[in-house]
């Protein structure tokens, strides 16, 4: 019933705001959404079962898509202005269209339907991403629709694949799909398909290209929200194939091609965060580092899988964080070459509080639960033996770390001319995260 | 006998043919059917002037190109639907004799010293590189589906006309396959030119520049044999294999291939030369899909 | 009958190698169109009326005339080149493309013994069709040639359901037709609008890292 309203909604509300002549009732109507979309994930969170097909994983991603989604539709409240009143609509039509598409992808039980709502992701997102109608925008989301496309279609031929390894009477429900009967040789090729399309979706090397783009482009809540709830969106289908692998014991092959291009992303982030000279970029690249580090914890296997999900949480939470404060700095200098950007301190010192936190809770530090997800995925790799692969990576993520920290202080130090202020909401939003996510990062130990 | 006879006549009045329709379709009203003959037998009787920094090669070469396409011609099925020798894969014996004679042209070509004819040889070698494989893969198809036999026996065992479908593929993917390779090798008009006289352009004639006389009627012969043997090869696919006039039909298909070449040669131009090896592959690509289309149909359910 | 067709759809990619006109690549789309609603015509051997409606929006309303008239729209209305101008020369492509046949139907030959209820040779065309529409997309520098790739590869995914065998609801086949063709339909948008924004709509070269 209330689920069915979570569909029935943002349809409606989006018809409505086609004839809404203020850019205050499209606030409103967003914002009704995400509390109704709120409440419904604490229910579900509460009573469990209570909201019909959701299993735990999938209500665990509609929960942390839940938080985002409110975050962004209060910092909308206050970043409204920068927008004409045309874009601002069509960025609250497709908003709401975006995230009904990613609660049915989380909630579809069924290969075949959660192929078509990844897809209608894409599309909806695509439109978010050119909403500005620059130059670069629109080529970025050019760059993203073809290649989720192309990825999504590989995905597609995993799942034909799956049908040909099932010996008779073939079904796509996950739930019904009988692993011991399944043909190995076609299981394996259907996985590879399935991890390579997904993983376009989720930014894994070696079809990454179309995120740092996407991220960098986008306005700041419609990153957040790609970053944020997006990639674990996509994540969650790869997660549930993932299931009948396991259950057809070749658990180890999945894992081993997890480490594998867990591995390749986190290394290719690596490189372009030393590189790269555009804010938006850096954490668009961070985005593509962490998600790497999922795979490797769902690589790993054990008691790294919890510190996956963690980390799933964790990242989403702070990065969201860290895109709606790169939404503040872009208000404040219209500039996102972080090497033109100086003396954010003495211009608007919550965002400069604010940038440097949560840069530094990305990279893991305390109280972040990234700190302790990315202990448990360090030992979680020891644990299985893989020695090399630790020592890489902590060096990556020393590179990472320095890298991150310098350019945070570059931009924050130095002097400008006279303060600036912001919104009130455009501080609330990403604080709110932030305490969260410490919130959880020293409760969960504790519980420990 | 019939089919010695045919072997010895009938070539050279395939390109009097083609340049008869070729003047037709333009409005001409072309030359006589016989005057390649006319032109053969003067070239016979001519004196002929050799290069004096050639060595034997230059004069081995036609003579001995003539001598191993004729000796291919032998296994082919040329008239009469029995050819004169067959064994058990003679397909190979065939494919190498013609590739004897192409080789020793190309010699020849290089002996001269020339650079023009250095390059026209090394077109000729560049496609034949292609053609070669697409010849074997042609006949693999064929032995696939009819069971490994002498050339004769293949092209017997198979026709157009035969039962079921993939027979009917198979045919039409060999026919084409085998007309492309046709019009290359006999250098016809969308790879190559006859008539051309700009020796940048030439691929075949230009390795012939330095002849003349008695070994440059020797050479035109040869090729007309060769262009022979590929249609005689296309039409034993195309003609059904319950007919009474054998001798009919293939006098008809050979002359239809010829039609058929002289109003291709009218309607399209010249490719560009840096194309010609892109199409060259085609047959290739067509016999390699024919191939795998065969298998991958005989592991099918 | 059915594999003539089939043996005919490869014969399409191969002319897709050789051809330099986008407009020839155009009419491969419309051919394949064409020969798609043809095998699916011939597979369903139970055919009410509403079956037979969904099979022919699927592929002769969307795929051999819609879509493929939006793309011939575009070309014109943006004034883009009519060649395909790819990186790689027509003999590479070419020669790929029997090295994608072969080892296409390798794959089709050893899923034979693995998979009772599989057509090998639709399999084998439909893989490489596949591999086709990702090598255009990745060896041609246009937008619209990126999308006709796509096009290609989205018509071998859908040979390759058919040789599976296997019967997908109708509503997921249509649900995913309807996907495409909302896909081209804002990629063509795109194309317009980044037509609008630059002053060349073939291939934008905005963002990049430096």
């Amino acid at each position: 019933m209330f689920a069915a309203l979570l569909f029935a909604f943002p349809l409606l509300a989006s018809l409505l705001a086609l004839i809404v002549k203020d850019k205050r009732k499209l606030d409103i109507l967003v914002l009704l959404h995400a509390l109704l979309h709120l409440c419904l994930g604490l229910q579900g969170f509460i009573y469990r079962g209570s909201l019909g097909m959701m299993d735990d994983m999938g209500l665990f991603i509609f929960l942390i898509t839940s938080l985002l989604f409110m975050a962004v539709a209060f910092y909308r409240i206050g970043s409204g202005k920068d927008y004409s009143y045309k874009a601002y609509r069509v960025q609250s039509i497709f908003l709401m269209l975006f995230i009904a598409a990613m609660d049915a992808a989380c909630m579809a039980r069924d290969l075949g339907w959660i192929w078509i709502f990844v897809e209608a992701t894409t599309i909806s997102s695509a439109m978010l991403i050119s909403s500005e109608n620059t130059k670069s925008s629109l080529e970025a989301a050019w760059k993203y629709l073809f290649i989720c496309s192309v990825g999504i279609a590989l995905a597609f031929v995993g799942i034909l694949l799956l049908v040909l390894a099932q010996p008779e009477n073939a079904v796509l429900s996950l739930a019904k799909i009988n692993a011991a009967t399944l043909s190995p040789f076609w299981l394996k090729l259907s996985f590879i398909f399935i991890l390579v399309g997904f993983g376009t979706k989720i930014g894994l090397a070696p079809l990454h290209f179309w995120l740092p783009d996407a991220h960098s482009e986008a306005p700041a809540p419609i990153s957040a929200l790609l970053s944020g709830a997006l990639l674990n969106t996509a994540l969650l289908p790869v997660l549930r194939v993932d299931k009948i692998m396991r259950a057809a014991g070749m658990g180890d092959l999945a894992q081993d091609l997890y480490l594998l291009m867990g591995v390749i992303s986190v290394f290719i982030a690596t490189v372009f965060i030393l590189k790269t000279r555009n804010y938006k970029r850096l954490l668009a690249y961070s985005s593509i580092e962490n998600m790497g580090l999922i795979m490797i914890a769902f690589g790993a296997g054990g008691v790294a899988t919890y510190a996956g999900f963690l980390h799933i949480l964790g990242h989403s939470l702070i990065k969201a964080a860290l895109f709606l404060t790169a939404g503040n700095i872009l208000s404040l200098y219209h500039d996102k070459q972080h090497a033109n950007i100086s003396g954010l301190w003495s211009l608007n010192k919550s965002t400069a509080w604010l940038w440097m936190i949560a840069l530094v809770m990305i990279l893991g530090f305390p109280p972040s639960p990234l700190f302790v997800s990315k202990f448990f995925i360090i030992s979680g790799l020891i644990a299985r033996g893989h020695i090399a692969m630790v020592i890489a990576l902590i060096l990556m993520l020393a590179a990472i770390a320095w890298s991150m920290v310098r350019i945070g202080l570059t931009m924050c130090g130095g002097e400008t001319k006279e303060p600036r202020m912001l919104p009130l909401w455009t501080y609330l939003s990403p604080s709110a995260l932030l305490l969260i996510a410490a919130v959880v990062g020293v409760w969960l130990p504790i519980l420990k | 006998m019939i089919n010695i006879l045919i072997i010895l006549l009938l070539p050279l009045f395939v390109p009097g043919l083609i340049s008869r329709v070729k003047a037709i379709m333009v409005g001409r009203k072309g030359q006589s059917l016989l005057q390649p003959y006319y032109h053969f037998l003067k070239l016979l009787r001519k004196d002929e002037v050799i290069s004096s920094s050639a060595s034997f090669i230059t004069r081995l070469a036609p003579s001995l190109a003539l001598s191993a396409t004729l000796c291919a011609a032998l296994f082919v099925p040329i008239g009469l639907s029995e050819s004169i020798f067959s064994f058990r894969g003679d397909v190979v014996l065939v494919l190498y004799l013609l590739a004897l004679a192409k080789g020793i042209m190309v010699f020849a070509a290089l002996d001269s010293g020339s650079s023009f004819e250095g390059m026209g040889a090394s077109r000729e070698i560049s496609f034949t590189a292609f053609l070669e494989p697409a010849f074997i893969l042609i006949m693999a198809s064929l032995i696939f589906s009819a069971g490994f036999n002498s050339l004769n026996g293949l092209l017997h065992s198979y026709s157009i006309g035969g039962q079921g479908v993939w027979n009917i593929v198979v045919g039409a993917f060999t026919v084409f396959a085998l007309y492309l390779m046709l019009l290359v090798e006999s250098a016809r008009v969308p790879f190559d030119d006859p008539n051309t006289h700009l020796e940048l352009t030439m691929i075949h004639e230009v390795m012939i520049l330095d002849y003349s006389g008695f070994s440059l009627g020797l050479i035109h012969y040869t090729a007309a044999l060769k262009m022979l043997i590929y249609s005689s090869l296309i039409v034993q696919i195309i003609i059904p294999q319950t007919t009474s006039l054998p001798m009919l039909w293939f006098l008809g298909g050979i002359i239809s291939t010829g039609i058929v070449t002289g109003i291709l040669e009218s309607l399209m131009a010249r490719f560009r030369m840096n194309r010609n090896l892109e199409l060259v592959l085609v047959p290739v690509s067509v016999a390699v899909l024919a191939i795998a289309a065969l298998i991958a149909k005989s592991i099918g359910v | 009958m059915q594999e003539i067709l089939v043996l005919a759809f490869g014969i399409t990619l191969l002319f897709a190698s050789v051809t330099n006109m986008l407009s020839s690549i155009i009419k491969i789309l419309v051919v394949q169109g064409l020969i798609l609603f043809g095998i699916t015509l011939l597979k369903s051997t139970h055919l009410n009326w509403v079956g037979f409606a969904f099979i022919a929006l699927e592929t002769l309303i969307f795929k051999a005339i819609v879509i493929p008239w939006f793309i011939d729209d575009t070309i014109k209305h943006n004034q883009i080149h009519r060649e395909v101008e790819a990186y790689v020369s027509n003999f590479f492509s070419l020669a790929l493309m029997s090295l994608i046949f072969l080892g296409s139907f390798a794959l089709a030959g050893f899923s034979g013994q693995h998979s009772g209820k599989l057509f090998p040779l639709e399999f084998g065309i439909a893989f490489a069709t596949i591999i086709k529409g990702l090598f255009i997309i990745i060896a041609n520098k246009k937008l619209i040639t990126h999308l006709m790739g796509y096009l290609i590869m989205e018509n071998g995914i859908f040979l390759l359901s058919l040789a599976v065998g296997g019967d997908l609801p109708h509503i997921i086949s249509l649900g995913i037709s309807l996907d495409i063709m909302l896909s081209v339909l804002i990629g063509v948008l795109f194309i317009k609008r980044i037509k609008s924004t630059f002053d060349d709509a073939e291939s934008p070269r905005q963002l990049r890292e430096d």
